[in-house]
């Protein structure tokens, strides 16, 4: 069930397009990005960073500061703000050490 | 912070913080007179590596003292991390250079067996076949046909190499003056006299000149011929991603801290130090010849340096006919040699008794 | 002559329908999915409702968004979107990537107009996930109707305001406002203001704005500064300090504002001189009065410049689009673009009145050693100081020492807090300073792309 959608008593019908965000299933509305899905869901804790292995998640939003990544379908370091939601693709929380995932 | 000292050091990147590493271990007091935060500096920009194959192909005796230098690396690092507490992330486990080409290895093959008989058998090289190779290093593949390999090449973070001999020169009383530019140099009865743009005086009995790509226009003021050129190399730095490569090569090394440093270019381009979209192409296709799963990766960053090249491509250590005690120090692998500059260069600037030969770095060779 | 317009902000699409009026060809290229920019962003696909409480200015771009699809369903201006430009030379060539590929297009001019970034506010704690900018969530409640609940807001700014108050008009107001400017702030800024009618039409404005978020019981709390924020997961305590009294308070999201500052990323890879502004307290392009700069043929316009709001930033577009044909034989053009100026210069009195005003604080710019500077890196500010300590005149050297400007957003929010760290450790100007040497790509691109670039002829 989505959380925090304050337009829900205007709406015809739920969301009925979804990601994976983990095992999570993530609901969303037309042109809204992953890094906003996922923040309407309540999940703020995208990736791990390398050096210090801190939690991180979206700053910006606008694609300037580089610390939504996420793996999405197998890519890593892909910007949640700057990449658009789309049925059924599969996003993963980006630990430091993911990045072995080239193949 | 001191104005007269046994030593002025003209230069402090990598071959002047070297330099004076190894004088103030011999109890000698120093000076650095040093530039300012945009000049070129090819100590901010190289590849990393402690490099000897390649090397002196056509001069034995810079192979050998290039070989010299890799072998005495490992304490030097060790103990400048110990005493500044600066991760350098030394790893000499050697180094490949990879091969597409069958002429060019068959070519390289027989210089090495060359030089090796001119080393006196002292130059222990390996050539890696195709399979060899992709079973040492995963990531090879595509046009890669083998491999050179050399025992004693390694890497390190050149950045926190400079870091390191910064802070341990200045904890053993090095005064190092940045944002400087010398304007002029004399010498009355044995002392220099060097006097800054900005008005700094500073008086020694000797001098050395380490300024790269400075000493073309400082050099003569001490009697110096400067004879260095800049040759533009490029490097392209992709996104961290954890260990893939177990060595370096001589193009394609993962730093330190997890990104992949490609580069491969060399370039006459004047006192132009931008990266460029041409090259940039161009290594990058040449990278993902011989490991096609680069390809993947995303760039964060390129850039080019220039390096310090004299017209042999040798170093050049001489001291000044016309002005006694005045010494010209310049070398494009200033990283390799940092060990060496501290412990044997500067016994020559002292004139120790165990000062290397170095006759055939002179500027002599020039005027032939 | 072929332009490129780099940007599809107010500046950028004013700039284009200028140039396509006179028949010049226009490629737009913009990184985000629909036209708009940051400001007008997504305003093509919100309801008219939501469009409403969004505020009039938000509504002004819609007859900018039209005009734009006219002209390139008439195929006079050609739009690249989710366009990612990487490179751009002095020699005019573009270098972009778009769906995994990457294209080079040598145009005959270029008008840089890619906007602003929101300024660094390194406190402690903000680099906490649940921390954002009020620009976030700005683009949150444009682009999916979403206002997070149970947020402070932390800082200052025209911006710090509007989305307050924006948040309110969805029904979901922030439990309080944090507000680092104090009653003397606003005593140096009326002090040095001579106000035109733009000028007071705008302060009436945010009277309005301020009057609203009164009416609804929003929170003000002023003055307040060592502001740490200590996290939980999505559960924040905010610690603050006001006239020496400690308090704290608890929130869902922390939105934090310090201003906007132009994103100099092209114009510095481009390697063209930048001046400090002493009002913005930041690096800004050397352009003349119409936004030319020193390479012929390429232009900067809007808040790349200088932050002067939307407004001022569709004028900007016009006056680089009008210098641009005056210089290129469009002799005609030249009347309007006196004219236009003229129209510009009406922004210029009141962003001095809130430059003063909103002025970036000491306690945040020049951090105490334990707050991260390079979120990147993870550089903290003792980290910096102790580099500068060893030798670092400039931002270069401390790169190199310190890794700090080296990662993916090479420098973007650590650069300007660099600057002023070293200048004061220094004892230099920021102009003395210097900045990073920026280098493209200025945003990242797969070796593939580089290695199979395709030249569009």
């Amino acid at each position: 069930m989505p959380q925090n959608f304050p337009d829900l008593a205007r709406i015809d019908s739920m969301p009925k397009s979804f990601f994976y965000f983990d095992e999570k299933k993530i609901y969303f509305e037309q042109d809204m990005s992953v890094a906003a899905a996922l923040l309407c869901a309540g999940v703020t804790d995208f990736r791990q960073t390398q050096v210090l292995h801190k939690p991180r998640g979206p700053f910006c939003m606008m694609g300037a500061c580089f610390d939504c990544l996420l793996v999405i379908d197998g890519m890593v370091n892909q910007q949640g703000c700057m990449r658009l939601a789309k049925q059924g693709i599969k996003v993963k929380r980006q630990t430091s050490d993911v990045l072995s995932e080239i193949n | 912070m001191r104005t007269e000292a046994d030593f002025a050091i003209i230069g402090g990147g990598i071959v002047g913080l070297s330099v004076a590493h190894g004088l103030l271990k011999q109890g000698c007091s120093v000076i650095c007179i040093d530039g300012s935060d945009t000049d070129f500096r090819a100590s901010r920009g190289n590849f990393g590596l402690v490099w000897v194959q390649g090397k002196g192909i056509r001069a034995p005796f810079y192979a050998a003292w290039t070989q010299n230098a890799a072998r005495i690396y490992p304490d030097f690092v060790s103990e400048l991390s110990q005493e500044t507490g600066v991760q350098i992330n030394y790893n000499q486990a050697g180094g490949y250079e990879y091969f597409t080409d069958p002429h060019t290895l068959s070519q390289r093959m027989e210089e090495y067996k060359q030089l090796k008989k001119a080393l006196n058998d002292d130059y222990p090289y390996e050539f890696l076949s195709s399979s060899q190779i992709r079973a040492a290093e995963p990531m090879i593949g595509g046009e890669t046909i083998g491999a050179s390999f050399y025992p004693y090449d390694g890497h390190l973070n050149p950045l926190q190499l400079l870091k390191a001999l910064a802070s341990y020169c200045q904890k053993k009383g090095l005064s190092h003056y940045l944002g400087e530019e010398l304007k002029t140099a004399d010498k009355k009865e044995g002392v220099f006299r060097l006097v800054t743009k900005k008005g700094l005086t500073i008086s020694a009995n000797k001098v050395v000149i380490s300024a790269g790509l400075g000493a073309k226009k400082i050099g003569p003021l001490f009697g110096f011929l400067g004879l260095v050129s800049p040759q533009r190399g490029q490097i392209l730095v992709t996104e961290k991603i954890s260990p893939i490569l177990n060595r370096p090569s001589v193009t394609i090394r993962q730093v330190d801290e997890g990104a992949i440093q490609i580069g491969d270019s060399q370039e006459q381009a004047g006192f132009n130090d931008n990266e460029t979209q041409a090259q940039m192409s161009r290594i990058a296709r040449n990278a993902i010849k011989v490991m096609p799963k680069l390809a993947q990766l995303r760039l964060v960053r390129a850039w080019g340096s220039l390096r310090v090249m004299s017209p042999d491509g040798l170093p050049i250590y001489h001291q000044s006919h016309t002005m006694p005690g005045a010494f010209l120090i310049t070398c494009h692998s200033g990283i390799t040699l940092a060990a060496t500059h501290s412990t044997n260069l500067s016994l020559w600037l002292t004139g120790h008794k165990n000062a290397p030969e170095l006759s055939g770095f002179s500027e002599d060779r020039f005027h032939a | 002559m072929r332009v490129a317009v780099i940007g599809a902000g107010p500046a950028g699409i004013s700039a284009s329908l200028v140039l396509v009026a006179r028949s010049v060809h226009v490629t737009m290229l913009d990184e985000q999915q629909s036209a708009g920019g940051q400001i007008y962003r997504n305003l093509a696909n919100v309801s008219v409702d939501q469009a409403q409480s969004l505020g009039s200015d938000y509504i002004t771009g819609k007859s900018l968004l039209k005009q734009l699809e006219q002209a390139i369903d008439k195929k006079i201006l050609t739009r690249f979107s989710r366009t990612s430009v990487w490179s751009v030379t002095e020699k005019k060539e573009d270098y972009w990537s778009i769906d995994g590929k990457s294209y080079c297009q040598k145009f005959d001019a270029i008008i840089l107009a890619t906007g602003s970034i929101e300024r660094a506010m390194p406190i402690d704690g903000w680099t906490n996930p649940g921390v954002i900018t009020v620009g976030a969530a700005q683009i949150l409640i444009k682009t999916a109707r979403y206002s997070p609940p149970s947020s402070v807001l932390v800082g200052s700014g025209p911006l710090f305001y509007l989305v307050a108050c924006q948040m309110l008009e969805m029904g979901n107001p922030p439990k309080a406002l944090l507000e680092t400017q104090n009653n003397l702030d606003l005593l140096k800024a009326f002090i040095q203001l001579r106000p035109n009618l733009t000028s007071l039409l705008y302060l009436a404005k945010g009277l309005v704005m301020l009057a609203k978020l009164r009416f609804a019981g929003v929170k003000r709390i002023k003055a307040v500064r060592d502001v740490r924020i200590k996290s939980k997961g999505n559960a924040h305590i905010i610690e603050f300090s006001k006239v020496g009294t400690k308090s704290q308070i608890e929130a869902e999201t922390v939105l934090l504002h310090a201003g906007v500052h132009p994103n100099i990323q092209i114009t510095q890879a481009l390697g063209l001189k930048h001046d400090w502004s002493q009002e913005n307290h930041c690096f800004e392009p050397r352009t003349d009065k119409f936004g030319r700069t020193s390479l012929n043929n390429i232009l900067v316009a809007g808040d790349g410049i200088k932050i002067l709001g939307a407004d001022a930033a569709k004028i900007s577009g016009n006056c680089a689009a009008l210098a641009l044909l005056v210089d290129n034989g469009f002799v005609n053009a030249k009347a309007d673009l006196s004219r236009t100026y003229r129209a510009h210069q009406k922004y210029v009195q009141i962003h001095k009145f809130l430059d003063v005003l909103y002025a970036p604080k000491d306690w945040y710019s020049c951090p105490t050693n334990n707050i991260v500077i390079c979120r990147c890196e993870e550089v903290t500010a003792g980290k910096i100081r102790e580099a500068v300590k060893i030798g670092c005149l400039g931002p270069n050297q401390l790169k190199a020492y310190s890794r700090c400007g080296m990662g993916n957003c090479q420098g973007r929010y650590c650069g300007n807090i660099v600057v002023n760290l070293i200048s004061e450790m220094v004892g230099q100007t920021p102009e003395e300073t210097g900045y990073f040497r920026i280098r493209s790509p200025i945003k990242p691109v797969s070796l593939a792309e580089v290695a199979n670039l395709e030249t569009i002829i």
